[in-house]
């Protein structure tokens, strides 16, 4: 065996390339006869299961065989024994299989089943034989004389066979599982009723159901009388049935088509233009509909129409009323489009087909559509831009407005730091306290408080935003405000001359705040006039009035200290309440807290 | 065969000892005479006929198909025998799981045993039940340990452990026949987890094509029907069909030669062959010459015909399995004609898409027929078919010995005719995969071929092809043989108008 393994391995070792010719020769020819590794048949797989390849009678062949490959002389025939097969006893087989089968000439071609050939499949057995018997001897199933039996006719076996296989198939077709729920067998005029048409009793059988029902109902046992194998038309998962051996011929599950994506597309597009087309088809349709119902209506119209001149006819006949020649004939008879009444007439009694609004029916109906002062999109536009252009230019002309009295004192804006400490940021928590300090819009400002929207809309509009910034760094954050003017005259030495505060306080971005007081005449007058921000932002003058250094800290100060008066007018007060809403978590958080942060470290310096 | 029965028990030793005919117990290996000589044997199964104890043996090294009854006068219980193995202790819920298998498969054959009985079946597991470790519980378990040809893994033994609570033993005696230990058995037998091919793995691997078994659930049962008349001959089965469970009880199955129906009765049978109007499998007869036809037929179109077949071929084939239907096959039947009509002798089935590339799946000449060449036939038309095709094929495996022999002869046969004629036309060459297209053989059986024969040689550094004078003087045989008898050979050209049939997806796929 070892030796045989080396050998196989050692020819192995000389690659074979199938694709290549081989020489043909005779052992004869060849050179090296006394090659040993020639001299053995390598192993090769057989194909049959290992446990059966080493079965003794296998084996015996095999090896007389590779003998015999190796030029031993054969000493005998071997060969696998198998079991015995012998001639029938006792069979007829001239009458079993009758010699009535003629050859065509040709090759046969057959496609029906064995149930066409062999219709009634039940077949009597012994005991069926011997009722058969009993039954055509004016019996029952239980021997006694049967009631009306007419003794001269009797019931043939294949009439017999029918009727019991019209029993079985019948209750199998009805009760395909009796044997499984035990359900009550069928009575005879429940087969009765079932008798399909297309598979109808003779009349031989029809006259022997009821005595050979009662002989099947004695036989029947909740399973088929003929022998069948154990098919299952359900598909289970079932243990049992899967371990039994008598249970055959499952069905197969589907087997899986190949999927790719190339297919997916395909099957994708062709139902998709299936869509289409049926789409289309449907359009179609609903347009024929729409169309015959418009020719519903105008027959409707034309018949109303002539009702109408009929009377008209009428009236006019009555009354004997005749007018100048032509002056009915547009009521009367169908007219060519010349005025409008009459084009709204003709295209009524135009066919109505289905058509494509041609180019120049569109043209047309423009031109009709300037007469008619159809607004045109220039229009728009321009009206559009003037609209934008006067907003700016108001926008511009109330910034201008409500910092005219105002100069910035502040010698720095004061920056917060850049993040936030911890015992301030504990401020930005505080909701009630932030209320109270919320900025609140310049009463200067009427038109923008009532339109609260437009803050943002500023903000984000680009090329406004440039302007403002101009005016005023920090203009277009929401956190503009100014305190409105309840200033305590008592805290302010200088004489408050009109309703203005005398000080304000800005806060731009990131927080930064610029505290500023009022321009000043050099009398003391509050300035009334314009000072463009647009213009002379570089060069405020700082001259009119300043804030004595110490003083502007101890404003700012108050400032914080002191609770801020409620503002005027429903607008700023939505204004907080949205500014309370939206921005508490963002700007408020971020902002506010810094004016508290800047009041506290503005007390500590 | 022994690696079968010693491997089995993973190198422990069996337990011997002397038997008494009482202390028999399935299982137990005894020798036994066969033909004239002793040999072990396994048993299977015991009966009681007429008040005699019988017995189902398996002779080691023996195919299955040589298993029978044999009385126990048969048995030399001079010599001491080997014991079945003592049972592993199995953890207890393994034992209920395999326990309320064996009696959910014993009540589902209830039904089959409502049939009137015969005297044939009286088992005789508990007569000698003196025996130590009780004998009903282990002859229910133990067959299933036999007869497969892959019990040599000692996992199967685990497997398979005894179903512990003898449920049979509460059971009337006369209830239990030899269908009964044998569903039994293979419940206690579905468990296998570590089986090298369990039957789960193989049911998936069916699922999706082939028509051969190697497991050994399927393989290892008891023959169950006791002879079959069919035509003019009277045939004993070799291996078990699911024909229905009541035949077990019958004497004599009668299969209709045309229809291939099955009775149990002799005047059922009569009635039938009354009544039937079949004269040749119910298909197209493909190729007629003055000795055979073939029909070519559609298990889905012919499904009660091909089942019929199906069943027939069972008792022939070990591996076939009947699991599942047939509707994925085209079944080539080759009948002989006469005044009867067409007599089947044999046929083959092929698979109507083969993954694998099998042009054959299962392959059979009918015992009546056999050892007339007709086998040679069978294998022929197969490539005939494939060369239409212009495909290579083979046979599915695994082949039975009977096949494995058939299909050498035939490929030692073609390559040898095909060779000695070339060499003969003067043009000595010849590539190994040329041969192979010419013979529609895949590369490998012609390889195969060739070197079983010792034709493949080596020579002045080359590999030649030697037309040895073996294989020659068998071919001067065969020759002389055909002078005698007639070749026995199909004619190709006869087959020309046939088309390879072309199936719809619908048609593929395994559905009803
Ligand atoms: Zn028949």
């Amino acid at each position: 065996m070892s030796t045989r393994a080396t050998t196989a391995r050692h020819v192995r070792q000389r690659k074979l390339n199938t694709k290549q010719g081989l020489r043909i020769i005779r052992e004869s020819e060849i050179e090296d006869q006394q090659d040993e590794s020639q001299q053995h048949i390598p192993q090769v797989e057989t194909g049959v299961e290992k446990g059966e390849e080493i079965e003794y009678h296998l084996q015996a062949v095999i090896n007389a065989s590779n003998a015999a490959a190796l030029g031993a002389k054969q000493t005998q025939q071997n060969y696998i024994p198998t079991p015995e097969v012998k001639q029938a006893r006792h069979v007829n087989y001239d009458e079993l299989y009758p010699r009535v089968f003629k050859e065509p000439s040709t090759n046969i071609k057959f496609s029906s089943t064995v149930e066409d050939c062999n219709p009634v499949a039940y077949c009597l057995r012994e005991e069926d034989v011997e009722f058969l018997h009993k039954l055509n001897e004016g019996r029952d199933v239980d021997g006694r004389e049967r009631k009306g039996a007419d003794k001269l006719s009797q019931c043939s076996e294949d009439a017999c066979e029918e009727v019991m296989n019209f029993f079985e198939e019948t209750s199998s077709r009805l009760q395909p599982f009796a044997n499984l729920d035990n359900a009550p067998i069928l009575t005879l005029e429940e087969m009765e009723q079932s008798i399909q048409d297309d598979q109808p009793l003779s009349a031989e059988a029809q006259k022997w159901l009821r005595p050979i029902y009662d002989y099947w109902l004695i036989r029947k046992a909740g399973r088929p009388l003929m022998a069948s194998i154990k098919v299952r038309v359900l598909d289970t998962a079932n243990e049992a049935d899967d371990a039994d051996p008598y249970v055959c011929f499952r069905r197969r599950e589907v087997r899986q088509t190949r999927k790719t994506r190339g297919r997916d597309a395909q099957v994708t597009e062709k139902l998709k233009k299936l869509r289409m087309e049926l789409e289309d088809g449907r359009q179609l349709l609903l347009s024929i509909n729409q169309r015959e119902k418009l020719k519903g209506q105008q027959g409707q119209l034309d018949r109303k129409k002539f009702r109408e001149r009929h009377q008209l006819k009428k009236v006019k006949a009555e009354k004997q009323i005749v007018g100048e020649k032509g002056d009915d004939e547009e009521l009367l008879v169908d007219q060519k489009p010349v005025t409008k009444p009459g084009k709204r007439q003709s295209e009524a009694n135009r066919p109505a087909t289905i058509r494509l609004r041609s180019l120049g029916d569109r043209a047309a109906s423009v031109a009709n559509a300037q007469d008619n002062d159809l607004p045109l999109l220039e229009d728009y536009v321009t009206e559009g831009a003037a609209f934008v252009s006067n907003t700016i230019e108001a926008r511009k002309e109330q910034h201008r407005k409500w910092n005219q009295h105002w100069v910035d004192e502040t010698k720095l804006p004061i920056t917060p730091p850049l993040e936030a400490e911890d015992p301030m940021s504990k401020w930005a928590a505080w909701p009630p306290l932030l209320d109270g300090l919320y900025p609140t819009p310049p009463p200067s400002l009427p038109s923008r408080s009532s339109v609260e929207g437009e803050d943002v809309d500023m903000k984000d509009a680009p090329d406004i935003k440039p302007q403002l910034d101009t005016t005023s760094g920090a203009e277009y954050e929401p956190e503009i405000f100014a305190i409105p003017g309840a200033w305590p005259e008592t805290e302010d030495d200088e004489p408050k001359p009109d309703k203005f505060p005398a000080v304000r306080l800005r806060v731009g971005r990131g927080g930064r705040r610029w505290l500023e007081t009022r321009k000043r005449k050099p009398k003391g007058q509050l300035c009334r006039g314009v000072v463009s921000d647009d213009d002379s932002d570089d060069g405020q003058t700082p001259g009119f009035f300043s804030v004595p250094e110490g003083i502007t800290f101890e404003l700012r100060a108050a400032f914080n200290n002191r609770p801020t008066g409620r503002p005027e007018g429903t607008g700023s007060e939505q204004r907080q309440r949205q500014w309370g809403g939206d921005q508490q978590a963002g700007a408020a958080a971020q902002g506010h807290p810094q004016v508290q942060q800047q009041g506290a470290a503005g007390s500590a310096s | 065969m022994a690696p079968r029965n010693d491997g089995v028990d993973g190198g422990e030793e069996p337990e011997r000892g002397h038997a008494t005919l009482a202390t028999l117990r399935i299982g137990t290996k005894a020798m036994v005479e066969k033909d004239g000589e002793k040999r072990k044997a396994e048993i299977l199964s015991i009966q009681s006929r007429k008040g005699r104890p019988t017995f189902y043996v398996h002779y080691q090294e023996f195919n299955k198909r040589l298993d029978e009854w044999v009385s126990a006068d048969r048995l030399d219980l001079s010599q001491e025998v080997e014991w079945p193995l003592p049972e592993k202790p199995e953890p207890k819920s393994k034992q209920k799981q395999a326990q309320s298998k064996a009696q959910q498969v014993s009540k589902t054959d209830s039904k089959a045993n409502k049939a009137p009985k015969r005297a044939r079946s009286t088992t005789v597991t508990r007569e000698p039940s003196e025996a130590p470790g009780d004998v009903s519980a282990k002859a229910s378990r133990r067959p299933s340990q036999q007869g497969g040809k892959e019990n040599r893994d000692p996992t199967v033994t685990i497997a398979t452990e005894d179903i512990g609570g003898t449920p049979l033993a509460g059971e009337d005696d006369s209830t239990i026949d030899l269908v009964d230990m044998q569903e039994a058995a293979i419940a206690a037998k579905a468990a296998p987890e570590h089986a090298p091919y369990s039957r789960e793995e193989e049911i998936e691997k069916l699922r999706t094509g082939g028509s051969m078994t190697q497991n050994q659930t399927e393989i290892s049962r008891v023959r169950n029907l006791e002879r079959i008349q069919m035509g003019g001959y009277e045939i004993e089965p070799w291996y078990f069909s699911p024909y229905p469970a009541e035949f077990t009880d019958v004497d004599l199955v009668y299969i209709c030669e045309m229809c291939l129906g099955y009775f149990g009765s002799a005047t059922q049978f009569r009635r039938h062959r009354h009544k039937c109007q079949l004269f040749h499998p119910p298909g197209n007869e493909i190729y007629r010459d003055a000795n055979v036809s073939f029909f070519e037929i559609d298990g889905r179109r012919q499904r009660t015909w091909c089942r019929n077949l199906c069943l027939l071929s069972k008792l022939f084939l070990d591996h076939k399995t009947l699991y599942y239907d047939v509707d994925p096959f085209l079944f080539y039947c080759m009948t002989v004609r006469s005044a009867h009509g067409h007599h089947l002798v044999g046929y083959f089935s092929k698979e109507k898409e083969s993954a694998e590339g099998y042009n054959v799946a299962c392959i059979l000449t009918l015992p009546q027929h056999q050892r007339k060449g007709y086998g040679k036939l069978l294998i022929q038309f197969s490539y005939e078919l494939s060369k239409i095709e212009g495909k290579l094929g083979s046979p599915e495996k695994p082949l039975s010995d009977l096949g494995l022999l058939g299909y050498r002869a035939y490929w030692q046969e073609v390559i040898v005719d095909i060779l000695a004629e070339r060499e003969a036309d003067g043009a000595p060459t010849l590539s190994i995969e040329d041969l192979g297209q010419s013979l529609a053989m895949t590369t490998n059986d012609v390889l195969h071929t060739l070197q079983n024969l010792n034709m493949l040689r080596y020579n002045n550094k080359n590999h030649v092809v030697v037309l040895t004078d073996a294989v020659l003087e068998q071919r001067e045989r065969l020759k002389e043989k055909e002078k005698i008898k007639g070749k026995r050979f199909l004619e190709g050209s006869l087959l020309r108008d046939w088309k390879p049939p072309v199936f719809a997806a619908s048609a593929r796929t395994w559905n009803w």
